[in-house]
């Protein structure tokens, strides 16, 4: 499978040397004010936020101040990125694919970290863990992901984003950023599973892909809706105000993951399966949310 | 109201399909989505579809049945008002060659034509000459073809007129052919003192049944896509 080529890596090293060494977008940014747990070297205070760890939590301040802080510590340490790659079957859903632009994407990614000297880790998910990458570092091992990746199919049966996030946390003990590419389509909702990760003391980020027929779908009429996911069938009949409170809806659901990024300081790229190679890269590397 | 195609009734037999195709369960286009969360919540409440929920809209059905009944109809020819049934008399008695100019039974004949000409669908004639014994030169029939056939060949006799007598044979006639229920008769006497001239037999009022149905059902089918439209919309 030719999923990768000459083009795309000459690609990356002309978006990484556009880029310099001293910045990496908003997805591959650099820890917050000290990573939690991650150093060993007390760095200074903080307002506690939901999902920061107990332990963490400066008690004698808060009894002295009546409110909750949070001990951030720095250390030096090597740059973990986890790319979590969802592999469920809504991947394979658009033309191309989601999963062929979720793939060029975690390759991107992944150049920029090794590149970087970072240490990078590959998880592939839908309903569970399916596959991993070991932590790679340095540059030549680039072929490595790209094996990895074009390896990995879609499989399972539907995303399931807690689970994943359960598994993933018993297999990585150092932390770091938490790349996620998917389109979050979890039934159970998408922030269980980012809220274990940052409770792990993870920095999750989100790279949601959707095909544009999701956002505006060409249905008029009778018709069956098969869920791809969930393998069942639907008999409608979709009317004009059923369509459109549809859009709505979509619509609501991309502003709540973005609102959820929002709230928990998280960087948040949203794009469609069709964005042109390039310039899917180029939001990517600067974290710009596109179409 | 008569029917001048009866047999035109057959196209109502289309409605037995067009109930068919309408009961059938038509095979759904199947649409694959992503995830069927979203679609959950906006068809809450709407229920599945089945196969009896088709006649939900039932007005449909009778809308497109009533579209074939209207173009059935039209095929059929409806005759609006009564047939009409007109009797010919051509007097070619001796004498009617005579005169200055054209002659009194060449006019008597143009008048015939112009006659036959103005009868519409389902109009039947019959022609005699009154010229000498009461002749019957074309029996009753609707073929204007053959009515002016048979008014061109007659010529003049030595005889001289019977009208009296060829105007009761016609009544005679009419009586006894069939279909005659209900029909407005006429009879129109051609030349000799009777008729030097006469107007033109006039045609009937108004457009011909067939098409008033055809725009019923145009109307209709416009009124559909509109209810079609709407049901999208809605």
């Amino acid at each position: 499978m030719a999923t990768f080529d000459f083009e795309l890596l000459r690609r990356f090293e002309f978006l990484s040397l556009g880029l310099g060494r001293a910045g990496h977008g908003l997805l591959l940014a650099g820890p917050r004010q000290g990573p939690l747990g991650g150093g060993t070297e007390p760095a200074g205070l903080r307002d506690y936020v939901p999902g920061d760890d107990y332990r963490h939590v400066d008690w004698r301040r808060c009894a002295r101040h009546d409110e909750l802080l949070t001990k951030t510590f720095a250390g030096d340490e090597d740059r973990h990125v986890y790319i979590l790659l969802d592999c469920s079957p809504s991947m394979g859903l658009g033309r191309p694919p989601k999963f062929q632009l979720a793939r060029e994407i975690a390759a991107l990614l992944g150049y920029l970290v090794l590149r970087d000297l970072g240490r990078l880790g590959v998880t592939a998910f839908s309903d569970r863990v399916l596959a991993d990458l070991p932590p790679l570092r340095g540059k030549g091992r680039f072929g490595l992901l790209l094996r990895f990746l074009e390896q990995l199919g879609l499989e399972g049966t539907r995303t399931d984003l807690r689970r994943t996030a359960e598994g993933f946390v018993r297999r990585y003990q150092r932390h770091g950023s938490v790349v996620v590419i998917s389109d979050l389509y979890d039934p159970a909702g998408f922030q269980p599973g980012f809220d274990r990760l940052r409770q792990h003391g993870y920095e999750p980020r989100i790279v949601q892909i959707h095909e544009p027929g999701e956002a505006e779908p060409a249905l008029l009429g009778d018709c069956e809706l098969f869920d791809v996911e969930g393998k069942t069938a639907r008999r409608v009949t979709v009317t004009e105000r059923a369509a459109r409170r549809y859009r709505r809806l979509f619509a609501e659901f991309h502003a709540s993951v973005r609102g959820y990024c929002a709230r928990h300081g998280m960087a948040c790229v949203q794009m469609a399966s069709d964005t042109p190679q390039q310039e899917a890269m180029v939001q990517i590397v600067t974290g710009t949310r596109g179409r | 109201m008569t029917l001048a195609n009866p047999l035109g009734l057959l196209w109502g037999l289309l409605s037995v399909p067009m109930v068919i195709l309408y009961l059938r369960r038509m095979p759904l286009r199947r649409r694959p989505v992503a995830t069927s969360m979203i679609w959950e919540q906006v068809l809450a409440g709407q229920p599945a579809r089945s196969r009896w929920q088709r006649w939900r809209d039932p007005l449909s059905l009778v809308v497109q049945l009533t579209i074939l009944l209207l173009l059935v109809v039209a095929l059929a020819e409806p005759l609006t008002g009564p047939r009409r049934r007109v009797v010919l008399v051509v007097d070619n008695s001796a004498g009617q060659e005579a005169g200055d100019g054209q002659p009194t039974l060449a006019r008597a004949k143009q008048s015939a034509g112009r006659l036959i000409a103005g009868l519409g669908p389902g109009d039947a004639a019959v022609v005699l000459s009154a010229g000498g014994a009461p002749s019957v030169r074309c029996n009753l029939t609707s073929d204007t073809g053959l009515l002016a056939e048979a008014v061109q060949a007659i010529s003049s006799s030595q005889a001289p007129p019977q009208v009296d007598a060829t105007v009761a044979l016609a009544r005679q006639m009419l009586s006894t052919a069939p279909g005659g229920v209900g029909a407005a008769e006429d009879v129109v006497v051609l030349g000799g003192s009777a008729g030097e001239e006469i107007k033109d037999y006039p045609e009937r009022a108004g457009p011909p049944g067939g098409v008033v149905l055809v725009g019923l059902a145009v109307l209709l089918l416009a009124g559909q896509w509109c209810l079609y439209q709407r049901c999208w919309m809605s």
